[in-house]
């Protein structure tokens, strides 16, 4: 039986998801350079995989700290969000300081980073099998260039910056397109079934209704 | 193209504004020069000019001509 486990982020409000079976690990976002590391230690899991819902800092400051601790670890994502992690302006990481601001977080210290670039990457759906359950990875941009929903058994979606409670998608930050978000993220987007459960990147996970699905507009 | 005009030209490109509009354009002045608008205005900024503003400077660049004042603490000279 897997269990979902979740940390977040006090500074920047990030989920980082860990989905465990037995005494190994899925993780994805990992959004601080101690949080999901503690997480993982105090349950002795070893992570086999590290997933990104898309190259925004606030999804991978944890990143290379993760990597380092867990060499054997692969890393997956998007080509898209391969290369903005690698840019500090895609991956917002050179204006964090100034959006905490804006969020009523004023005087965060928030450096400018980059990480080194994932192991593997893809450019379209891609489906992987890990210890007996199924993620399906899909590249829908808009927020950004390398944004992916991750389906995990048909009935739990990992949405990064899409679906979060009471927020409207951005479409406007660096790397950001309204057009390519309507033509493709939002038609895959409302075509999701209610009753799966939302795990969005802030904010706590939900079950996706036909109501929630209004109040986005799909 | 001179600094000034490519100064110009990011104003014209991301706010979508007309020349005539710039001397009193202001931060929140406009719809699209908010808070997430100013983020990306700013990322340009700084790749425009090959700089790289504080913190502090980018919270405190509220207009068009506030923006000139800035720059000029980085050596870009408009």
């Amino acid at each position: 039986m897997m269990d979902i486990l979740r940390w977040t982020d006090p500074l920047a409000e990030g989920n980082c998801y860990v989905c465990a079976e037995g005494d190994r690990a899925v993780v994805i976002d990992p959004c601080h350079p101690e949080g999901p590391a503690s997480l993982l230690e105090e349950r002795g899991l070893v992570p086999e995989w590290i997933l990104l819902t898309h190259e925004h800092c606030d999804h991978m400051l944890g990143l290379e700290p993760l990597r380092h601790k867990y060499p054997e670890a692969i890393v997956l994502c998007s080509a898209p969000c391969d290369a903005g992690m690698q840019n500090k302006y895609l991956n917002m990481s050179a204006m964090m300081e100034v959006y905490l601001t804006f969020k009523g977080k004023p005087g965060a210290h928030y450096p400018p980073l980059v990480c080194s670039p994932a192991d593997q990457t893809f450019a379209e759906e891609h489906t992987m099998t890990w210890r007996g359950h199924t993620l399906r990875l899909t590249p829908l941009p808009g927020h950004t260039p390398g944004s992916t929903c991750i389906l995990l058994d048909r009935d739990t979606l990992f949405t990064g910056d899409y679906l979060i409670p009471g927020e409207a998608v951005i479409t406007r930050l660096p790397g950001g397109n309204t057009e390519i978000y309507e033509r493709v993220a939002r038609p895959w987007l409302s075509a999701l079934p209610p009753g799966l459960r939302i795990c969005p990147g802030h904010g706590e996970p939900y079950a996706l209704t036909q109501e929630v699905k209004d109040t986005y507009g799909l | 193209m001179s600094n000034l005009e490519k100064y110009d030209k990011l104003f014209l490109s991301s706010f979508r504004v007309k020349p005539e509009d710039l001397p009193t354009l202001t931060y929140r002045g406009i719809p699209a020069w908010d808070s997430v608008g100013h983020m990306e205005f700013m990322s340009e900024m700084e790749e425009t000019f090959k700089i790289s503003l504080s913190t502090l400077d980018v919270l405190d660049f509220s207009s068009y001509e506030k923006g000139k004042e800035i720059l000029a603490k980085y050596g870009v000279t408009l």
